[in-house]
């Protein structure tokens, strides 16, 4: 019984970890309708950009804050200089360009942070766990969840039920009637990218901080599983990427369970994709968000 | 004499000549950029070394050895362009090979055909020294080190094990090797798990090997993967011993593990302090070059040079048969990795597998086993 | 002739095929497929089984091309249900599920692949000559879809489906033709493929790879053959004719793929165009 639990707990917290991962995508396409692969490398960047601050000044709030800042910079500057002329182009050419720059991104970090990549010199929560109920759960992996779990309703709350919120959902399907409503198109855009960005690089410091190692391909691990997420929670819906992420942590924590010599992790993430898109086209979600 | 003969002794005269004044030409194809660039920068290391140190001797054959290097980018297709080039030009006396399974099988084939000697040094995919008798290989068979490991793990006593694999030729070679022999030797096999490459959360792996509870666990796995599964392990609850093949046992595995590598023994790699002192001073060489981080893939580079440099010597020539023959042949040899006792028919290595044990944050050599 | 060179014109052919393989499903009927090195991988696996059986080369691939396009099929299934970013990504995870198939079964070989195919017979010129020839029946009949009714129907119902189906054009029924038609062709660069290479694994077929035969189209130009044509044989050379780049290769090709889809969103074959509107322009 112990086992299954292991199982059910392990999946949640994968499915959080996902759902941190795929947070600002979900933002970024639901607003704009771009998938911004190279978002992987936003989180890559948090985490390189937070160890090598810890590494250097022996304290996680600097290399936290500074990945932070850092990341929500680069997310903001990937709009300006790569995706805002191409906005009117055909799908393919954003596509193109997001995996042309997490490319760039993940072989800068090779060429800069070396190909072994980097650990933590010094790292308390190393390895630390907590006993629930039989069960050990990582400490980081806990804290993931929740501010997972906080994140994402709150924002949910947010783009559905304030009127700030309504007036982002505004300016995806009709911006030219949200900006004559004094929607500022431009502003709701970089804090799309933004706060996407800030929060892949929380969830980039805190795997970096579990795992005790950031490496140049850290990304690809999530990048095209928060695809799956995206689509699976239908067109930019918070909720429905929760959702999502927890359905796919589940699917692959069982499923590698009792599948495994048969399909690797990735495979069944994608089974499931296939399975769930061929009877929902439009996903989990609601519609559009 | 007639016409025929005498320009075929004048083209003789004149070859002799040439290959008199002429260097010998040794190639490396290693992966000199991308992302297993750090096998490349070792391989490379290793076989500047060596060159220098075999020049600085009066070379072979009273001729100069001069180094081409080949960056391969770890690409099948790489690889055998590389190969095209090398086997239409005919410059190389033979090619050391440094780098992963596929560019090296890939291009073991146009090798053969072209009867050109092809030294595998670091690949482990069983196909590539069944292209041909001009393919040898100087690092060991994925199967036998799995079959060591289980000898290994029989006779330290334990009955029941659990393996876990990553997924790749390397993975799959080794844990073959290692089901073979332990059913041979009566060693039980509790269970079987597999991850892929790119896997960094086990959670469901941890609680599967909890719940089995073996005498003890083998990981087959690469540094960047075995190293968060290990520590994933002992932060689980697991404290069972642990037993890790051979690219588990280098200095990043020990930075990413920390305390959690505390008594796993590694098979079949070479500490800093593996007790041969020509392999000592090799290693403060590579290091004073910045290319320690492949060990295993500089030392067996290196060791590849001593083989050529001693079947050269033994031939007298650089003719590609008769140096195969002369590699062949190879019997007893001391190289930097231990004893080279010789080749198997298939050309494999017989040779010595070190283990070591992590202790205090640091590997250290235990024993040797022999073949 | 060297075997350099022979080598050269092999792989380049090889991923001329390949490319325009792709373009008539994303280029001519405009289904975005990001999980193409499947079909590649199915031809290539094909071949090389039937191969190491005993099968003579030659008879393997209408094999290889047959089987490609019957998965095709499927997949080309999901287009109906989904479309644009949608079907981008289900190609994508399609893509995954082959390997993940693949790795985990001994049947194909496993994470160790199949290797030891034996030659075809035709001798590395024989072979070299094969490649070129069904590249150019390829680029041949990849001009005269463009040219003819079939074309026409995809450009109808890659510009608006719904409207396309008012003149009598099925999208559902084209879909499927493009993805089959499509599909078998890259199993005839599969099969190409492994009689060069006569090894092949898992990791041939990756995602990567998926990526690189669509950049070869987009930067070429999607829906030109010719653009195609010299989209492939550029990022084919690319690795030889900047091997000088050494260490900052992979940060090129990132780059070049950026700067194209900024600058020339149209690609290589919409330069002529550019040029000819900046001259003709006061």
């Amino acid at each position: 019984m112990i086992y299954y639990a292991d199982l059910l707990v392990n999946g949640l917290a994968l499915g959080c970890l996902y759902a941190m991962a795929s947070v600002g995508l979900t933002l970024i396409y639901g607003l704009l309708r771009i998938l911004h692969i190279a978002h992987a490398g936003v989180f890559t960047l948090g985490a390189m950009i937070g160890i090598s601050l810890t590494n250097l000044t022996s304290s996680l709030v600097i290399g936290f804050t500074g990945a932070i800042c850092l990341s929500m910079i680069a997310g903001c500057l990937m709009y300006r200089i790569f995706y805002e002329r191409i906005l009117r182009e055909p799908p393919h050419v954003a596509v193109l360009i997001s995996i042309g720059l997490l490319i760039v991104m993940e072989d800068s970090f090779r060429i800069i942070f070396g190909e072994e990549g980097i650990t933590l010199h010094n790292n308390p929560f190393y390895l630390k766990t907590v006993d629930v109920a039989g069960i050990q759960l990582n400490v980081v992996f806990l804290a993931l969840a929740a501010i997972a779990v906080i994140t994402l309703t709150g924002l949910a709350y947010f783009v559905n039920g304030t009127r700030v919120g309504i007036a982002w959902r505004a300016t995806v399907s009709k911006p030219l009637i949200a900006t004559s409503f004094g929607v500022d198109v431009i502003k709701v855009r970089y804090l799309a990218f933004g706060i996407g960005s800030m929060l892949a690089a929380i969830a980039g410091v805190m795997v970096a901080v579990m795992n005790n190692l950031v490496e140049p391909s850290f990304g690809s691990v999530v990048s095209y599983k928060s695809l799956a997420i995206i689509v699976l929670g239908g067109l930019g819906n918070m909720n429905g990427a929760l959702l999502a992420s927890l359905c796919l942590g589940l699917a692959e924590s069982f499923g590698t369970a009792f599948f495994d010599s048969y399909l690797d992790r990735n495979a069944i993430a994608a089974l499931v994709l296939i399975v769930v898109l061929m009877a929902r086209p439009s996903g989990f979600g609601r519609g559009t968000a | 004499m007639t016409l025929k003969s005498f320009f075929a002794s004048a083209i003789c005269f004149i070859s002799l000549l040439s290959s008199a004044s002429a260097d010998i030409l040794i190639g490396l194809q290693t992966p000199l950029t991308g992302p297993a660039a750090t096998l490349g920068k070792s391989a490379k290391g290793a076989a500047e070394i060596a060159v220098d140190r075999i020049n600085a001797s009066g070379g072979l054959l009273g001729q100069k050895l001069v180094l081409q290097i080949y960056d391969d980018q770890i690409q099948g297709a790489q690889a055998i362009s590389i190969a095209n080039q090398v086997t239409s030009d005919r410059k190389l006396t033979a090619m050391i090979a440094s780098s992963y399974s596929e560019p090296t099988r890939a291009a073991a084939t146009i090798y053969q055909s072209a009867k050109m000697l092809y030294l595998a040094a670091t690949a482990s995919h069983p196909d590539i020294t069944k292209a041909g008798n001009f393919v040898f290989r100087g690092s060991h068979l994925g199967e036998s080190q799995g079959e060591q490991a289980a000898a290994y793990m029989k006779k330290q006593g334990y009955k029941k094990l659990s393996i876990v694999k990553v997924d790749n030729d390397f993975g799959a070679s080794v844990i073959n090797g290692l089901k073979d022999r332990a059913k041979q030797i009566d060693l039980g096999i509790a269970s079987e798990y597999a991850f892929s490459m790119s896997d960094r959360q086990f959670g469901t792996l941890v609680a599967n090997i909890k719940r089995d509870a073996p005498d003890v666990v083998y990981i087959c796995a690469f540094e960047f993967n075995g190293g968060p599964l290990v520590a994933q392990l002992r932060a689980g609850g697991f404290t069972g011993p642990l037993v890790a093949c051979q690219s588990m046992g280098n200095q990043v595995f020990l930075q990413i593990t920390g305390p959690a590598s505390e008594g796993i023994a590694v098979i079949d790699t070479r500490a800093p302090d593996y007790p041969n002192p020509a392999f000592q001073d090799f290693f403060k060489e590579l290091k004073a070059r910045g290319a320690e981080a492949s060990p295993d893939g500089a030392s067996s580079t290196y060791a590849f040079f001593e083989i050529l440099a001693d079947a050269i010597k033994r031939t007298g020539s650089t003719d590609p048969e008769r140096l195969r023959d002369a590699v062949a042949a190879t019997k007893e040899l001391p190289t930097i990795r231990g004893v080279l006792h010789g080749f198997t028919a298939g050309r494999e290595v017989l040779q010595e597998y070190p283990v070591l044990k992590a202790q205090n944050g640091k590997f250290a050599h235990v024993e040797s086993l022999e073949p | 002739m060297n075997a350099y060179v022979l080598g050269l014109l092999t792989l380049n052919s090889i991923m001329i095929i390949f490319a325009l393989s792709l373009n008539v499903i994303t280029g001519y009927c405009g289904q975005v497929s990001l999980g193409h090195a499947a079909f590649y991988g199915i031809g290539a696996y094909t071949s090389a089984m039937m191969a190491v059986a005993g099968v003579p080369f030659l008879a393997t691939i209408p094999a290889a091309m047959v089987l490609s396009a019957i998965f095709g099929y499927f997949v080309g299934l999901t287009s109906l249900r989904v479309r644009h970013d949608f079907l981008a990504i289900t190609t994508m995870a399609c893509g995954f599920l082959f390997l993940g198939v693949v790795r985990k079964s001994t049947f194909l070989g496993g994470e160790l692949g199949i290797s030891s195919v034996p030659p075809s017979g035709l001798g590395s010129l024989g072979d070299t000559l094969l490649a070129v020839g069904s590249a150019l029946v390829v680029i041949i009949l990849s001009l005269y879809i463009q040219k003819n009714w079939t074309g026409l129907a995809f450009r109808a119902v890659e510009s608006d489906e719904d409207a396309a189906r008012t003149v009598a054009v099925n999208p559902p029924s084209y879909k499927l033709l493009a993805f089959c038609l499509g599909t078998a062709l890259a199993g005839l660069a599969g099969a190409l493929y492994v009689n060069y290479a006569r090894f092949i694994v898992p990791d041939t077929f990756s995602f990567g790879t998926s990526i690189a035969v669509l950049a070869m189209i987009t930067i070429g130009g999607i829906g030109s053959t010719f653009g195609v044509c010299a989209g492939a044989i550029l990022l084919t050379l690319f690795p030889e004719v900047f091997r000088f780049l050494g260490n900052y290769r992979l940060l090129t090709y990132g780059s070049l793929l950026i700067l194209v889809m900024m600058f020339i969103p149209k690609g290589l074959a919409g330069v002529p165009a550019i040029l000819y509107r900046r001259s003709s322009s006061p």
